[in-house]
């Protein structure tokens, strides 16, 4: 220590150190200076040596520390402090200063002895001494605490800022539903208000309209019974404003088609609001109470909700008298025209048969000439058939009549039916039948279509030639498909094809035979339940393939 | 011997008929309208009717009724033979109680001997 002394005495003169102390009023001597560096608040250490050992350590670092001056001056390198916290760069950079013999400064976290750290400001400088030998002194001050306290402070900081960050948002997005709700409640005000007045204005018109339509209307409650009657059902139902809130039934009957009256819940109202589902019907007839009198009606009975529930049915009816007249007036008159118009072909058939029995007298061209009379009868009759159905159809009176039937004996009957053309012209049929099973189809359709395409493919095709006869279910539809390998149909024909009388230029060719009716009338059959039918031809001698799709009923 | 009575308004047809069935070794008796159906089949009483619907008078269909609401005829096998060949008629004409129904102009008229022949040999 007294060495020392003397050592710190000639720090006066020395203009880098922080111990430059003025030469005051009074002389500050050696022993002085090292009274105050050993009461000082900041740590010194004083280390020397190559390998620097300590050699002097005040209270202050002591305290810092943990080590005491005993165990280390003399003893240790001041690398004992070192806490693997500071980066190698840190000390590359100290030693490059102090090697220059500048003063260092920074701030170093340390390790103390019982393993824990402290971080101080430091001032690190080298002192030559006269001696030739350099110490190197390091004047620390602990500001663990203030580190600390300013970490604390930092991670409180970023704490509230973050808080405050979070709580902002969600204060945003507060605001932000809450605007959304307002505006929300606006809009639905708005539209709450329009709704209203365009309800009330939609009811105006509404009540306009029923009261004003030209069809029956009336509409029940969930119990059948009457809450709204316009005035035409009135009229037509001899009814007044006293039946509303009445059962309906007990104020009108309905007749099936052979007279009968209906049941309550064979009724279309009652089914529409029992069984929920929309009923439209033209086999029944209304039958007032108050007369007895009864005309037959088209009646749509639907089922109508208020929310989730049941609210009743509407009912709309219209006298259907005059159209169900001049339906039985069309229908009849096909019936009447088809039959005057056989009867006399069946007197020559029959007669021209009976002449064929016996032949005896004839002379073999009369009996070809009887032989033409008979097969000329057997096309009039087919053309009559034909013709009926063309009426029936533009007539809207074909019977529709859906059945379930196996369409694979539907075809094998169209196809047996040709059997006597098809073994003379030595044609070779192929059946293809995929996925074939009972199905519920329009029949009479089915039958005609099959029937016409089987018998123009074997009309159609020469001898030796091959048809084609498949059949699949497929989705929704039976598709078939009749190809042939036969006269095929010229190109610029094609387009005309199912056009009513028309007869490609080389079927009229080829046999004389044939209305020009049966594509026309198979198209117009298959159009009337929302079927298709199309070609493939690629012309003259190239054969035809037709494509039928007939939807199958659920 | 079995009996055919054949109710047909057109002479041509119902001479065809009659000469073909006697042909056939029928006893045949022909009526003309539909209101001398009836006495003609109870007198006659026939083993097998040939029956036309578009009759003077009254129409098959009301002859038919006649004949199956009487005791002694409603069992007598009814066939009708009319040019009318609508589906909704043949439906009806089956449905009140004939055993067949044919289309004149669409069968050989030795088709029709034939089927007859095996509805009066069934007999009842």
């Amino acid at each position: 220590m007294m060495e020392l002394k003397s050592e710190i005495d000639r720090l006066k003169a020395n203009k880098k150190s922080q111990f430059m102390i003025e030469n005051h009023k009074s002389t500050l001597n050696a022993e002085m200076a090292v009274e105050a560096i050993e009461y000082s608040f900041e740590s010194v250490i004083i280390a020397a040596g190559p390998s620097p050992t300590i050699i002097y350590v005040n209270p202050a670092w002591e305290k810092i520390t943990g080590w005491s001056s005993g165990e280390v001056v003399g003893k240790l390198n001041p690398r004992i402090l070192k806490s693997g916290k500071m980066s190698p760069q840190f000390y590359r950079d100290m030693w490059a200063k102090i090697l220059k013999g500048e003063l260092f400064t920074g701030e170093i976290t340390n390790k103390r002895k019982n393993g824990s750290f402290y971080t101080a400001e430091i001032n690190i400088f080298p002192l030559r001494l006269k001696n030739g030998e350099t110490v190197y002194i390091e004047i620390g001050r602990d500001i663990t605490e203030k580190k600390e306290m300013e970490q604390k402070l930092e991670d409180y900081t970023k704490n509230l800022e973050k808080i405050v960050a979070e709580k902002t948002a969600e204060a945003d997005k507060k605001t932000g539903e809450a605007e959304n709700t307002v505006r929300a409640m606006t809009n639905l005000t708005e539209d709450l208000e329009n709704e209203k007045e365009k309800a009330e204005r939609e009811s105006v018109k509404f009540q306009t309209l029923l009261a004003n339509v030209g069809q029956g209307l009336v509409v029940v409650d969930d119990d059948l019974k009457i809450i709204y009657i316009n005035p035409e059902a009135q009229n037509l139902l001899g009814l007044n404003q006293k039946n509303i809130g009445k059962p309906y039934f007990e104020i009108w009957d309905m007749e099936n088609e052979f007279g009968d009256i209906l049941k309550i819940d064979e009724r279309p109202i009652t089914l529409a609001v029992r069984e929920k589902k929309r009923i439209v019907t033209s086999k029944y007839s209304y039958v007032r109470k108050t007369d007895g009198q009864k005309f037959p009606v088209n009646v749509t009975a639907a089922p109508f909700v208020f929310g989730e529930k049941l609210g009743g049915a509407i009912a709309i009816f219209r006298d259907i008298t005059e159209e169900k007249k001049i339906e039985r007036a069309k229908s009849e008159f096909v019936s009447l025209a088809s039959h005057q118009l056989r009867t006399p072909l069946t007197i020559i058939k029959w007669y021209a048969e009976m002449a064929s029995e016996n032949p005896a007298g004839f002379s073999p061209a009369q009996k070809e000439y009887l032989q033409e009379i008979r097969s000329g009868v057997e096309r009039m009759a087919t053309l009559i058939n034909t013709i009926m159905s063309v009426s029936r159809i533009e007539m809207g009176t074909f019977a529709s009549e859906k059945i379930k039937i196996d369409p694979a004996e539907t075809a094998d009957k169209a196809i047996d039916a040709q059997k006597l053309r098809i073994s003379a012209k030595n044609l070779n049929i192929k059946k293809e039948y995929i996925n074939l099973h009972p199905i519920t189809v329009d029949i009479n359709i089915l039958k005609m279509t099959l029937d016409n395409l089987i018998s123009n493919a074997v009309e159609y095709t020469p001898e030796k030639g091959k048809i084609e006869v498949r059949l699949e279910i497929k989705d929704n539809n039976l598709s078939v498909q009749i190809a042939d390998n036969g006269y095929g149909i010229p190109k610029d024909e094609q387009s005309k094809i199912f056009t009513r009388f028309y007869r490609a230029s080389n079927a009229k060719m080829k046999t004389a035979q044939g209305t020009g009716l049966g594509l026309y009338l198979v198209k117009s059959l298959l159009e009337q339940v929302r079927g298709k039918i199309w070609f493939e031809s690629t012309g003259e001698n190239a054969g035809a393939t037709f494509f039928v799709e007939l939807p199958i009923e659920k | 011997m079995k009996k055919l009575l054949i109710i047909e308004d057109e002479i041509e047809l119902a001479k065809v008929l009659e000469e073909k069935f006697s042909d056939e070794d029928f006893e045949v008796k022909l009526a003309f309208d539909g209101e001398s159906a009836l006495p003609e089949a109870k007198k006659f009483h026939p083993d097998i009717i040939l029956l036309d619907i578009l009759l003077p008078k009254k129409d098959g269909f009301i002859v038919i009724q006649e004949f199956k609401a009487d005791p002694n005829l409603k069992n007598i096998p009814v066939i009708f033979l009319s040019n009318l060949g609508e589906d909704e008629e043949i439906k009806k004409g089956l449905a009140l109680g004939a055993v067949d129904y044919y289309v004149k102009v669409q069968h050989p008229i030795n088709e029709i001997v034939e089927k007859v022949k095996n509805y009066a040999l069934k007999g009842k």
